[in-house]
């Protein structure tokens, strides 16, 4: 997939680099929706009903982030994360942009780098775990650079690392089935 | 670990949870709760009695509470940014009561009594924390 060419192809070019763009093109609209809406359809799971943490999320759109970075490649993971977390902004409003962007940009690097060896050192699951902890950090991050305070860092982020293991498991769990299904995109 | 030759054959993502897993899932693990527990534990270090508690917004001290005025039942209101809160106090616990903020974290954090247990809300910029025995310490070892 990864082969695609990542400009728009010319009209000179074969009609099979013109069809893999477009289906690159439509594949990562297609995620971005759902990557959009599984943001905002998280903000109705209490999940602090059950786990007593303020501001936890289950981080169902990283399923999305995990399916682009095994299926698609970095750029189209990344421009997902990008265009997702803008326009969640837009419809939720912009005063968790910075905190998003800061978790998914962490979380997609540390998913990146764990993926490396495709499922030989890490699995999936393995990958989502550390992916939400990741997260965690770059929004804890975010909220003490706006705070100018650390004292978050170690009185919230415990607890939010440990929650994102839980987190990262089920999330994993929902993205293995479809990565099983769809080999090529 | 050992598997056999077809299984090594197959995509990772193919088998079941328990035979997906990967010696690098055990180290995610242990890092992560590694990294928690060294955080928590110091914050934990610096201080173990509560002395008192303070509201800060970017970085000044806006008010301080004693240990005797969280030991007295009352009620705060502050405005930060637009926003409006209430800060109550009693049986030597502190706590965001309301808030008109939009994520409402800071009321989700409940009482806090102990240091170094914060409640923030990242949209007014507030910063709630209970002081402990090193007084305003607020370094971050580690």
């Amino acid at each position: 997939m990864s082969a695609s060419p990542w400009r728009p192809p010319t009209s000179m070019e074969h009609p099979h680099a013109v069809s893999a763009y477009v289906r690159r093109l439509v594949a990562d609209g297609v995620l971005v929706s759902l990557a959009v809406v599984l943001s905002i359809v998280e903000r109705w799971i209490p999940l602090n009903l059950l786990i007593p943490v303020p501001g936890i999320k289950l981080g169902l759109a990283n399923i999305v982030t995990l399916f682009a970075l095994y299926r698609l490649a970095f750029v189209d993971a990344a421009a997902i994360l990008v265009v997702r977390c803008l326009l969640t902004a837009l419809f939720l409003g912009p005063a968790s942009l910075l905190f998003s962007l800061f978790g998914g940009a962490s979380a997609l690097f540390v998913m990146a780098l764990l993926k490396i060896g495709d499922g030989k050192f890490f699995s999936v699951y393995g990958v989502s775990m550390a992916g939400a902890a990741a997260h965690n950090i770059g929004q804890v991050a975010a909220a003490c650079l706006v705070l100018q305070d650390l004292s978050l860092a170690t009185s919230y982020l415990p607890m939010l690392l440990l929650v994102g293991l839980l987190t990262g498991l089920p999330t994993a769990a929902a993205a293995v089935p479809v990565l099983r299904r769809l080999k090529k995109i | 670990m050992t598997r056999t030759a077809t299984a090594r054959k197959r995509n990772p993502q193919d088998l079941g949870l328990w035979r997906s897993l990967r010696s690098g899932d055990l180290f995610v693990v242990v890092a992560v709760v590694a990294l928690a527990v060294a955080l928590w534990s110091g914050g934990r270090l610096a201080s173990s009695q509560a002395t008192g508690a303070v509201l800060i917004r970017d970085r000044t001290t806006i008010r301080t509470f004693t240990l005797q005025e969280m030991n007295t039942d009352a009620t705060y209101s502050v405005e930060s940014l637009g926003y409006h809160f209430t800060i109550q106090t009693g049986g030597g616990r502190i706590r965001f009561a309301s808030s008109d903020c939009p994520d409402k974290v800071c009321v989700q954090t409940g009482w806090i009594s102990r240091p170094p247990q914060v409640a923030a809300c990242v949209p007014g910029h507030l910063l709630l924390r209970v002081n402990g025995d090193s007084g305003d310490v607020d370094v971050i070892n580690g």
